[in-house]
């Protein structure tokens, strides 16, 4: 779980001053890379908020896709090194001038980690609790979908965003959730419901 | 962040990170280390220094992961090393958690019964482990050492690994364990009990994590350019 910026560029000084722009940033995590191929990707498994700042001159390898599609909720900015440098705007969230402000690279990370904050109600709405007991039932994607009269694409989005909201991952876990908060009863789950 | 090297006092290692004073005793490295160094120790217990480093290296700094010179020491010592770590989980880490669950959940108060399925959790959680880390042992280690061993005698061809999911999914669901406790947790519980609870899991979860790294991204690696050669 976490907040993580992750910086690639070539030049030692322009990762140093930037991750020392950032480093203040309430539970964010920085690392910062010369190249792609120094990352290793193991260490990011669990990140749940990713900015990715690279040259914007950066090629797309599969490295960057990788890390990209690794974390759903992800913004990709570049950094302009020189004026006039010719770029793919439109693969870029954010574009950071060349002449670009400490004050500025900070607000935009703080904009974009601060919005997880806010939206951060762990409050189940009453359809995910449903889904959440029949999750809790041993119930499958498809068999949810057909109880609630929705398309299995909506119970993924739903649990997708039960998990963001209780920070629990596995069946298990989110099944002993559902009891601890007396959404069912643990006499109707199945002994192997935990396992 | 510093690397430990063969001339550094292993003393020194351990007052720098006492979390490895298991490793090192993994290693069979017994204490009354008095002023020697890492290259000494190791030669006098028979311990291969460098390897010994870079299992020390990689524990006490998460960017540390030198992939191409882990690959290059022989799987026998990956296999021997990680058993040593199984061990270490079954008999210690993993029954000193359960106490201090259950430790815990008796702190509670009476009418919290829902709190037992924290408990029982755990136990179906641990469960899983004990029987992926017996699934390694029979099949996987085993396997390693004939590959290395005897190549001849390896008659199927092919290694087909879900380990790196069983990894995620104990990943998750130790996750799950603390977020359970941390965030839904009744008010009420012995906080002295509950502190050294959660001191064990994040060490736990350290070690472990440092564990499934080895083999995902060392151990079976090895297996498949094992197997091509074969």
């Amino acid at each position: 779980m976490g907040k993580v910026i992750i910086i690639i560029h070539p030049a030692e000084l322009l990762r140093r001053g930037l991750s020392a722009v950032l480093e203040d940033l309430h539970m964010v995590r920085i690392f910062s890379f010369s190249a792609f191929a120094e990352i290793s990707f193991d260490e990011f498994p669990t990140a749940t908020k990713l900015m990715l700042i690279v040259p914007v001159t950066c090629k797309f390898t599969d490295e960057l896709l990788r890390l990209r599609t690794n974390v759903a909720d992800h913004e990709l900015i570049g950094l302009e090194t020189s004026k006039n440098e010719t770029v793919r705007k439109e693969v870029f969230d954010h574009i950071l001038p060349f002449n670009v402000s400490a004050e500025a690279v900070k607000k935009l990370a703080e904009d974009f980690f601060e919005q997880a904050e806010a939206d951060n109600n762990d409050e189940l709405t009453n359809r995910e609790r449903e889904v959440l007991r029949l999750i809790a039932l041993g119930n499958t994607n498809k068999s949810i979908a057909e109880t609630l009269f929705i398309s299995t694409h909506t119970v993924i989005s739903h649990r997708k965003n039960i998990t963001e909201k209780l920070g629990i991952k596995s069946i298990p876990g989110l099944t002993v959730y559902a009891i601890i908060q007396k959404i069912i009863d643990p006499v109707d789950i199945s002994p192997d419901q935990l396992s | 962040m510093q690397e430990f090297t063969k001339d550094d006092k292993m003393v020194q290692l351990v007052q720098t990170n006492y979390n490895l004073l298991p490793v090192i005793h993994r290693f069979g490295i017994r204490l009354g280390f008095g002023n020697k160094n890492v290259e000494e120790l190791c030669r006098q217990y028979d311990v291969n220094t460098d390897f010994f480093l870079a299992m020390v290296n990689t524990y006490h700094n998460k960017n540390f992961f030198p992939k191409d010179r882990l690959l290059g020491f022989s799987p026998l010592l990956i296999v021997d090393y990680l058993k040593k770590t199984h061990a270490y989980y079954v008999e210690y880490s993993l029954p000193r958690i359960e106490k201090l669950i259950h430790r815990l959940l008796e702190s509670t108060p009476e009418q919290n019964s829902e709190m037992k399925m924290i408990e029982q959790f755990y136990l179906a959680y641990k469960k899983k482990l004990v029987e992926h880390f017996d699934e390694e042992e029979q099949d996987v280690f085993p396997l390693v050492e004939k590959l290395v061993l005897r190549p001849s005698e390896v008659e199927n061809k092919t290694f087909d690994s879900n380990f790196e999911k069983d990894h995620e999914r104990v990943d998750f669901e130790l996750d799950d364990l603390k977020n359970l406790i941390l965030k839904y947790l009744v008010p009420e519980y012995d906080e002295l009990v509950c502190n050294r609870l959660m001191e064990e899991i994040y060490r736990f979860e350290k070690d472990i994590h440092d564990h499934s790294r080895m083999e995902d991204a060392i151990l079976i690696p090895q297996v498949n350019q094992l197997m091509k050669a074969v």
